[in-house]
């Protein structure tokens, strides 16, 4: 399994750089243009997310597993989250976007409070079946 | 010569609309079917949907009419985008105007089938 780490300020102008990344790195992998967009899309959701959320985040930490199954395991996740802005509405869209595009979305709560998400997309199949 | 070039192409574009690092709005008012054209290119994200939903309102503003969106070049579109779209479609149905987007790329529309806002919004996705 190789990692990669990748810690971006958490402003909005930083966003098309996860964009940017979490793209390079699906198709490293050999998703494809679809697979690729769906990551891209969840990834940048869950930046959204915590970025709209909370006043008081000063990073976000984006990390990803690479299995050999090709399914990338994406954790997005603040660094600091006691100060939210309350509710947006364009949080349920993302909600809603980020588990309509992946095969599995788990939230990081601590307290009852969204640190962060663990996004799992599978791309190509499954090499077991091929 | 091919820097003046390169200049005046780029002077033409800050002029003919509102230019960002990834996104470029043009904008013309069309007298004959009472609407607005809209060019949308780069990509709509939490960085610049402030700056598009201004532009939307301002034209709103100024004259009544649909809007027609021009989704050609437009890349990629996220949440804080849609969210832009349907502010404005709110407006413009207090007049009982619509929004139309054109052209939309098909991994684009997928988002707005999966919000349902293809049910909202009246869409035509590129061939």
């Amino acid at each position: 399994m190789d990692e990669i780490n990748l810690k971006l300020p958490a402003r909005p102008e930083y966003m098309s750089v996860a964009r940017l990344a979490t793209a390079a790195i699906a198709n490293r992998i050999g998703f494809n243009i679809d697979e690729i967009e769906d990551l891209k899309v969840a990834v940048s959701e869950a930046g959204n997310f915590l970025i709209n959320r909370y006043e008081d985040i000063s990073y976000l930490t984006i990390d990803y597993k690479i299995s050999r199954n090709r399914s990338i395991l994406t954790s997005v996740k603040a660094s600091g989250t006691k100060v939210p802005k309350g509710e947006n509405k364009e949080d349920e869209l993302s909600l809603f976007i980020i588990e309509s595009v992946t095969d599995k979305v788990t939230k990081q709560t601590e307290e009852g409070i969204i640190k962060g998400f663990t996004i799992l997309k599978t791309g190509g199949g499954n090499l077991e079946h091929e | 010569m091919f820097y003046g070039i390169m200049f005046l192409k780029y002077q033409e574009r800050i002029d003919k609309g509102v230019w960002h690092m990834n996104i470029n709005i043009q904008e013309k008012w069309n007298e004959r079917i009472n609407s607005w054209n809209v060019s949308l290119s780069g990509e709509i994200d939490i960085y610049n949907a402030p700056e598009l939903k201004s532009s939307l309102l301002k034209l709103i503003d100024e004259k009544n009419g649909n809007i027609i969106v021009d989704c050609t070049n437009l890349k990629y579109i996220d949440s804080t985008g849609l969210g832009v779209l349907i502010s404005a479609l709110r407006r413009v149905k207090d007049y009982n105007g619509e929004i139309i987007i054109n052209n939309l790329q098909p991994y684009i529309y997928k988002i707005f089938t999966i919000t349902g806002l293809d049910k909202v919004f009246t869409i035509k996705v590129q061939e």
